[in-house]
């Protein structure tokens, strides 16, 4: 009596569920009820149980025999189903033969010029802003833009180098500007962007740098600047762009992109401003050309 | 019979004679720039076709729990560690070290001393923890790395930095690579590692022993045991999440491994939102270690070409990150399903048995059938290869039994050959020896 009661908790146990999930990645979901919730690691899958894997997302489980079973293909699946793939296993000579004629498969022999030999710079927004090297900003107004291929509204985000938010900036479009004489941003010398998606979660694919030039770097700037700006006293969108080409020289591409965007507001109906400011984007690779 | 056996002895002894002369003129290494095959292959074993492609499916080990570390600073590795103590692991390895390579201690070479909070908080967590294992490394002092004499022989032991230490038990992370590592983004092969190893009369055990021997000591001394130097790992399976972004491609069979889940893993995002099920960690072993900056990442360090590596020779992608071999190294230990070889002189006998009874065969077919010798001869080496590498991919994927016979092998290879020069010296010598029939007539 006592063994049977034993042993049929123990077969209980053994049947406490059909699956676990191993590993997730992706925005995985399982209805196990009457609800779609989330895929947690370590959760059970029971054998009325469904699971929906996304696109781009796998899921590992493992059965309750202890094999595993990985499933990458977008579609909603019904845990008795995934169960029945589970039964059987293959022989070693069964996955001899396999071997023998996988090797040799047509598949095997395709897509042959998958590798294209370049790489992806990053998979986040796409921001244009310079890299760390070009970050030095001499003016206090910055514009942040970015790439709209991500949906809004975004999020944009302003740290200091010890990861403390300094400022917040919630918007639809796909620019912003600040203004560095903020006392938020007092003392800062070094300021780091981040833009985030609020409908999808995607981060800019790093954080930018803006950093104030040191007081003998902007010693050096000042006195040319100051002569320039004489003679480009008026506001005229023209001025705005030869003042950018002066930043742009002097590799403060930050405020010529400030420059170029001061010109565009002067005059909204003229193309060619657009036109330089795009030429401009593209000859500093802050922008990449889509293929 | 004694006269044959004699013969056979006589070639069997001159078939190993070619074979010491081959492997020292192959020491040259005058061929090799003409010898790409050769090169491609040297990394290949027999046996690797057995782990990858014909051993029975092994289970899922769910005592072992992957949490990638990513590319976290270490104020976050320290928020990972207390968020997983908290659900109680009995062990939690870490695979980073925390210190200053080279020792070099300045904010150039060194930028994460800057972060005294970070570094404050890793401390806190390592001590609140109580159970963590760091990773040391077995290093030579710089004398004995210049002493041409000592190859694999360490002296010396680095940590991570005391703070961290201090609260810690260590395991070293050295592992066995073919070849040699430099940088620990090198090209490298893992098939072994060394359990345990004397440094300064301390006795020191790798990162997998020790966390096993946290979590069952009573295995791991039957485990230790064994008394081998170095071990093979039975591994078992992988961690590999990869993220194809192409539809086509991404319905495709395109791991690099033929068991890529194999482990519990949580990811880097998937800690801190809090995506797993609080009893995953409870009594398990927790190994933190690099798994890509997120998964799918497919990236190249701390990543080891392994005999699970679908594509066994030649070029191919390394198969998996170094968290996940320690990995399979704790689930061997805990499974006790450790691979057993040959001792060295077994090699030797089997090979001279082979070689001997093949002379023996020769001989007879030679006296009997001289017309089919070469047919027959041929035949039969070719027989042998098939047989001996069959039985070494069997022995493998069904008993789990390295049955290294890489000797025999060659053995068999260079019987042929061999018989044909000793033929071909003892008629030569036979003729210097006897009279000609003329001057036997004459004389």
């Amino acid at each position: 009596m006592l063994v049977s009661f034993f042993a049929a908790s123990a077969l209980v146990n053994a049947q406490d569920y059909t699956f676990r999930v191993l590993a997730n990645k992706g925005a995985n979901e399982i209805k196990s009820g009457d609800g779609w919730q989330p895929v947690k690691t370590g959760a059970s899958l029971k054998l009325g149980d469904e699971l929906r894997v996304t696109e781009n997302a796998s899921i590992g489980l493992v059965h309750s025999s202890g094999k595993p079973l990985e499933v990458k293909k977008a579609n909603t699946y019904k845990v008795a189903d995934l169960a029945a793939q589970m039964t059987g296993g293959s022989s070693v000579l069964n996955k001899y033969t396999d071997f023998i004629l996988s090797s040799n498969s047509a598949e095997a022999k395709k897509n042959r010029l998958s590798a294209t030999g370049a790489v992806h710079r990053g998979l986040g927004i796409k921001v244009f802003l310079p890299n760390n090297q070009y970050a030095s900003v001499f003016n206090n107004v910055v514009y942040v833009n970015w790439d709209k291929a991500e949906k809004g509204p975004y999020t944009v985000t302003f740290l200091n180098m010890f990861d403390d938010v300094l400022l917040k900036v919630e918007t639809p479009e796909n620019s912003v500007h600040v203004d560095l004489a903020d006392p938020k941003f007092a003392g800062e010398t070094a300021i780091l962007v981040e833009v985030q998606s609020k409908a999808t979660g995607t981060k800019s694919e790093e954080r930018y740098l803006i950093k104030r030039l040191s007081p003998g770097e902007r010693e050096k700037i000042t006195a040319p600047y100051t002569e320039i700006s004489k003679e480009l006293a008026d506001e005229t969108a023209l001025n705005k762009v030869v003042l950018a080409s002066f930043f742009e020289q002097n590799k403060l591409l930050i405020d010529a992109i400030t420059a170029y965007e001061e010109a565009i507001k002067l005059a909204p109906d003229d193309l060619t401003y657009k036109d330089y400011y795009e030429e401009f984007l593209l000859r500093n690779k802050l922008k990449l050309i889509k293929p | 019979m004694k006269k044959i056996s004699v013969k056979s002895l006589a070639i069997t002894v001159f078939v190993f004679f070619m074979m010491w002369g081959v492997s020292k003129i192959t020491d040259f290494k005058f061929f090799n720039a003409f010898d790409p095959v050769s090169q491609a292959l040297t990394d290949f074993e027999l046996t690797d076709y057995a782990f990858s492609n014909l051993r029975p499916d092994p289970t899922v080990e769910q005592r072992i729990v992957i949490v990638n570390l990513g590319v976290l600073e270490r104020r976050d590795v320290a928020q990972q560690i207390h968020m997983i103590s908290q659900f109680k692991p009995k062990v939690i390895g870490i695979d980073s070290y925390f210190d200053c390579e080279g020792r070099l201690r300045d904010s150039v070479n060194c930028p994460q001393l800057l972060d005294t909070l970070g570094n404050l908080l890793l401390s806190d967590a390592i001590k609140q923890a109580g159970n963590v294992v760091l990773v040391s490394k077995l290093l030579q002092k710089t004398k004995t790395s210049l002493d041409d004499d000592l190859i694999d022989f360490y002296d010396s032991v680095e940590y991570s930095d005391l703070n961290f230490s201090m609260y810690a038990r260590h395991g070293y992370a050295n592992l066995l690579t073919d070849p040699p590592a430099v940088y620990q983004d090198d090209v490298k092969q893992c098939r072994a590692f060394v359990p345990k190893y004397m440094v300064n009369d301390g006795e020191h055990y790798a990162f997998a022993v020790q966390m096993c021997m946290m979590f069952d000591s009573a295995k791991t001394k039957r485990f230790l045991a064994r008394h081998k130097d170095e071990e093979i790992i039975n591994y078992r399976g992988n961690v590999e999440i990869q993220d194809i972004r192409l539809k086509s491609d991404r319905e495709k069979e395109t791991s690099t491994t033929r068991y890529p889940l194999m482990f519990y893993a949580v990811d880097v995002e998937q800690l801190f939102n809090g995506e797993f099920l609080p009893d995953l960690f409870t009594n398990s072993i927790v190994i933190v270690g690099f798994l890509g900056s997120k998964f799918g990442d497919p990236a190249w360090n701390d990543k080891y070409f392994t005999p699970l590596n679908k594509k066994v020779a030649g070029r191919a992608n390394p198969d998996m990150f170094g968290v996940v071999v320690h990995a399979n190294i704790v689930a061997m230990i805990l499974n006790e399903d450790y691979v057993d070889e040959l001792a060295e002189w077994h090699k030797y006998i089997i090979a001279f048995i082979v070689c001997f009874m093949t002379v023996i065969l020769f001989i007879e077919i030679d006296r009997y059938l001289p017309l089919w010798f070469d047919a027959l001869s041929v035949l039969i080496q070719i027989l042998l290869l098939l047989t001996v590498s069959g039985l070494m991919v069997f022995g493998f994927a069904t008993f789990e039994f390295k049955l290294d016979l890489s000797l025999t092998l060659a053995a068999s290879a260079l019987v042929g050959p061999c018989y044909d020069i000793y033929r071909g010296f003892q008629n030569q010598i036979g003729k210097w020896l006897t009279k000609k029939p003329v001057d036997v007539l004459t004389g």
